[in-house]
């Protein structure tokens, strides 16, 4: 009797161990899943086959580029060919074309002819001989220094009078990848947020001079208003039904703003006030308004 | 047509290491019948050769390479077999009998436990191969030497580094990534060892529940659990130490736990290539030897004292020590002779300080003496204490093979383990659970545990006490069949669903890989072999990575890479003081890197904004470098130079180079 109480309490025991061993880590199921659904929905590399009068004379996997044209819009992409299958593709550029994912693409040879091109709507690849590193480093260095800026002038030379700055807005950042490992990033535009509730920017003009500002935008909220002060007219509200974007884990409405401002040599300022904005996270966080992605700025007098 | 070869190479090399360790394994066990154990001392014998020969080839000969590694081990396993030819046994008949005895039974759940364990050595073996390393520790100190001995062509005793565990841990583990690495000239098969361990872990717990009579069928699902144990999983496909360490322990207990029934001394020379196997995997291990021998001497006073009556026998136990102790030192001794000579401690450069010009200062005690004096202190004890429960119970963190707040003991410890603990207590005060064979491990397994809940506490502390749940839940399986709880239908069908399910579990959670991003894992794999490196497949540990080690595999292998190397952290909110030098590495080993001393070539701030001394362009021009690194790890400095574009954030190249 006293050994069956006891086998029972031996069994009891251990299932009570597991389940409570079970019970304190069933966060690891759902950690499975989110695992199991990323996998998933990750692509695998594009395949990359450059042909010469047709026939295919070398081949890779190609991983999805973190490098970005200065628009923001191709992905950079470098492939080295063996120095004979280079000088020989170089040689018959015209009959040379690059597969990329079963897409056939003309290939042209850059400027300085140390490396040949394929361009499509997404992607800019180099070939480059086996062994290239400055033409590379060139071009990455180049891409980048153009693209530190969200700030774009229609009109030619007016960039060179007028700089905007402020302190309530964030760092340039993106564009990002949709598989970018920290989820607020994923499929982001290029781009700077801007905190609200209200911020204040400098716009340094060399001469006195009226331009009309387009500022697009991306918010979190379809019914942000922005309110401006220090302008002589009020700001306009352009294509409001445009579609949301799906990134950084959250629906981002679009919004393009335009307004007329008079500038008068040296420093202007100018107020913006959100309507909504989305409460800090953490301590450290600020309150983001809206995702400035460009501000284009065009001479009107 | 060179792969072929090399593939050739690779197997007729190791078939060889491990026929001939087959024969010695059978001459040294010679009057042993038990297929588990020839088959563990098969397996200890196999490392200890191969360890041999890359440390002959590296630190005496100093010619190190793909053609003298197979041409020693070929002369080694031609004489070994030359000697043994007598003891050849043969190995298929026994393990198809072994195999028909254990499946012979229409017992379901082994069936489900064997299909299991087959589908978890697929799936590791395919990480092996098809994943690169991409554990910290590895970046850092496991594998940046033997890329060096590699690129040297022999093993020097101190690497120019500030990573100072690399000139103060042994790096036994080490030397069995570069075999396996030297016939392919591919890092595709580094992280074989520790597979290689983990899988081990089978048989010797076999040979261990064997040995106190547990049946073959109920000691395979056992040993099948405590191999799914999910700190076993998880660091089965590292290039880490802490397997080895565990059960290259276990396997020298065991050893020493069958001497001690069959008062054999040869048993002691296996015991020894065990342990001086695990002495060579861990700067801890001392400790866990002199546990191991503490409890082995009252042990071997109480059954086999009479050994030492008679004169004969006397005799050949002494040379059976002396032996052992040659075995260990030959195994082991290199690492803590090299610590000894070139810095005069046995710790070697572990816990050394850096001047600012690069020197080791001055000891903060290191591991023996910090070992000694925190025994005075009980604070780590009650630390570890108070973490006991939420670490067993595995919640506090998510899986992950550093082991983070958690202790990767499973299910399976939890319903088996925890209760044989009690028992394995209990055995100290009962004679007759004493004299079990199995009361050497356990009782070991218990006061070590104890005794390092004294000296040692971090974050990642339970991956060096892998040993606890092994032995226990091999624990449980013996005592539950001596307390014939086992003949109980309910029990029996109780106990066979806990093991099932602890299983299942380990395998489903710990599936899918660690430290990289998952969205990506799709393209990763499809990726051609040479972009499968640990730069490409790394995306976060602790932090996101800096975004330049996507660009290692476009950067051409013949250009050299300077990166800042620090033992200190250089700034606010940097991760660890650590660089991750494998990163710059291509799978071949190819590229030359350079690790620059912060203090000696740059003035920086805490913020991480640094401007560089004149020294630094005189050594990337002389060196005819081009591409520098500013990333330690996670974190990069910003430097401002106008000789150095930032091509992308921590990563620069220089205008007066090449």
């Amino acid at each position: 009797m006293r050994s069956q109480l006891m086998k029972f309490v031996v069994v009891t025991t251990s299932l009570l161990f597991m389940a409570v061993y079970f019970f304190m880590n069933q966060h690891k199921l759902e950690t499975l899943s989110g695992d199991w659904a990323d996998i998933s929905t990750g692509e695998v590399a594009s395949s990359v086959q450059l042909m010469l009068a047709g026939q295919p004379v070398f081949q890779q996997r190609l991983k999805d580029s973190e490098i970005f044209d200065k628009e923001g819009v191709r992905q950079i992409y470098f492939l080295h060919l063996p120095k004979g299958v280079f000088a020989r593709t170089k040689a018959e550029i015209k009959v040379a074309s690059l597969v990329i994912d079963q897409q056939d693409i003309a290939l042209s040879s850059t400027s300085n002819e140390a490396a040949l091109l394929a361009v499509t709507a997404d992607k800019r690849v180099y070939l480059l001989e086996e062994g290239e590193l400055k033409y590379m480093m060139t071009v990455i260095w180049n891409e980048r220094l153009q693209a530190g800026s969200i700030i774009h002038c229609v009109t030619k030379g007016l960039c060179d009078s007028i700089s905007i700055t402020s302190n309530h807005w964030g760092p340039i950042q993106g564009p990002y990848l949709d598989s970018d490992i920290i989820p607020g990033h994923r499929g982001m535009p290029k781009g700077r947020w801007v905190m609200g509730p209200r911020a204040t920017f400098d716009i340094q003009s060399g001469k006195q001079q009226k331009v009309l500002v387009q500022i697009n935008l991306l918010s979190e909220f379809p019914d942000q208003e922005l309110i401006l002060r220090g302008a002589d007219a009020p700001l306009q509200k352009a294509n409001a039904n445009s579609e949301p974007l799906d990134a950084g884990g959250r629906l981002l409405y679009p919004g393009v703003y335009v307004v007329h401002l008079n500038l008068q040599p040296g420093a202007n300022k100018l107020d913006m006030a959100f309507s909504k904005w989305s409460e800090p996270v953490s301590k450290d966080a600020n309150r983001l308004a809206a995702y400035f992605t460009a501000i284009g700025l065009k001479q009107t007098d | 047509m060179t792969g072929l070869l090399n593939g050739l190479v690779f197997l007729l090399v190791n078939g060889l290491v491990v026929f001939s360790s087959w024969c010695l394994a059978n001459y040294l066990l010679r009057d042993n019948q038990s297929l588990s154990l020839r088959v563990v001392a098969a397996s200890i014998l196999s490392f200890v050769h191969i360890t041999l020969v890359v440390l002959l080839l590296g630190v005496v000969v100093r010619y190190l390479n793909a053609l003298s590694v197979p041409i020693l081990s070929l002369l080694i396993s031609v004489t070994v077999l030359f000697f043994c030819r007598v003891y050849r046994r043969p190995f298929i008949a026994p393990a198809r009998q072994a195999f028909a005895e254990t499946f012979s039974s229409r017992d379901y759940f082994l069936y489900v436990t064997g299909f299991l364990f087959l589908i978890q050595v697929i799936t590791l073996l395919f990480k092996v191969v098809w994943l690169p390393p991409h554990i910290w520790d590895v970046f850092v100190y496991h594998l940046p030497p033997a890329v060096e001995w590699f690129q040297q062509g022999y093993i020097p005793p101190v690497l120019d580094t500030t990573v100072n565990r690399i000139n103060g841990a042994p790096l036994g583990m080490t030397v069995l990534a570069y075999w396996f690495f030297i016939f392919f000239r591919d890092d595709m098969l580094v992280e074989m060892p520790m597979l290689l361990w983990a899988l081990l872990l089978v048989p010797v717990s076999i040979a261990v529940m064997r040995q106190s009579g547990l049946p073959r069928a109920w000691s395979f699902k056992f040993a099948v659990l405590i191999f799914f144990l999910p700190i076993v999983i998880m660091q089965a496909v590292t290039v880490k130490d802490h397997l080895g360490l565990n059960v290259g322990f276990i396997a020298g207990l065991l050893f020493l736990a069958e001497f001690l029934k069959e008062g054999k001394p040869r048993l002691l020379l296996l015991a020894a290539a065990a342990f001086g196997l695990m002495l060579g995997y861990k700067i801890a291990a001392p400790m866990h030897i002199l546990m191991a021998l503490l409890v082995f001497s009252v042990l071997f006073w109480f059954r086999q004292r009479s050994l030492l009556t008679d004169r004969q026998q006397r005799l050949a136990l002494l040379k059976a020590t002396g032996l052992s102790a040659v075995i260990v030192l030959l195994v082991s001794g290199y690492w803590y002779l090299r610590n000894l000579l070139v810095y005069g401690r046995l710790h070697g450069a572990y816990g050394t300080r850096l001047s600012e010009a690069g020197e080791s200062l001055a000891s903060d005690g290191g591991a023996f003496d910090k070992a000694l004096s925190i025994f005075t202190n009980s604070g780590l004890f009650r630390t570890n204490l108070t973490e006991l429960l939420p670490r067993i119970f595995d919640y506090q963190f998510a899986y992950g093979a550093d082991l983070v707040g958690i202790s990767g003991y499973g299910p399976q410890f939890a319903a088996f383990g925890l209760l044989a603990l009690v028992v394995a207590i209990a055995a100290f005060f009962n004679t007759r659970l004493r004299q079990q064979p199995i009361f050497l491990l356990s009782s070991v397994a218990v006061l070590l545990f104890v005794a390092l809940m004294f000296v040692n506490f971090n974050i990642n502390s339970y991956r060096i006490l892998s040993f606890f749940p092994m032995v226990l839940i091999a624990y449980a399986g013996v005592q539950l069949f001596h307390s014939e709880y086992l003949e109980n239908k309910w029990i029996r069908l109780i106990t066979n669903n806990i093991i099932v399910l602890s299983i299942a579990w380990s395998l489903l959670t710990l599936l899918s890989p660690h430290y990289t991003n998952l969205l990506r894992l799709n393209e990763f794999i499809s990726l051609d072999r040479e972009s499968r490196t640990s730069a490409n497949y790394t995306s976060w540990f602790v932090r996101p990575r800096p975004e330049f080690y996507r660009l290692m595999d476009v950067i051409p292998v013949t250009e050299p890479i300077a990166h800042v190397a620090y033992r200190q952290s250089y700034s606010v909110g940097e991760a660890a003081p650590d660089t991750w030098q494998y990163l710059y590495m291509d799978k071949h080993w190819q590229r030359k890197t350079y690790g620059l001393h912060l203090p000696e070539y740059f003035d920086c701030q805490e913020n991480g904004h640094c401007k560089t001394k004149p020294v630094l362009k005189t050594f990337l021009s002389e060196n005819k470098i081009t591409l520098l690194s500013s990333c330690k790890a996670n974190r990069c400095l910003e430097i401002e130079d106008e000789t150095l574009l930032e091509i992308v954030p921590g990563f620069y190249y220089f205008l007066g180079g090449g």
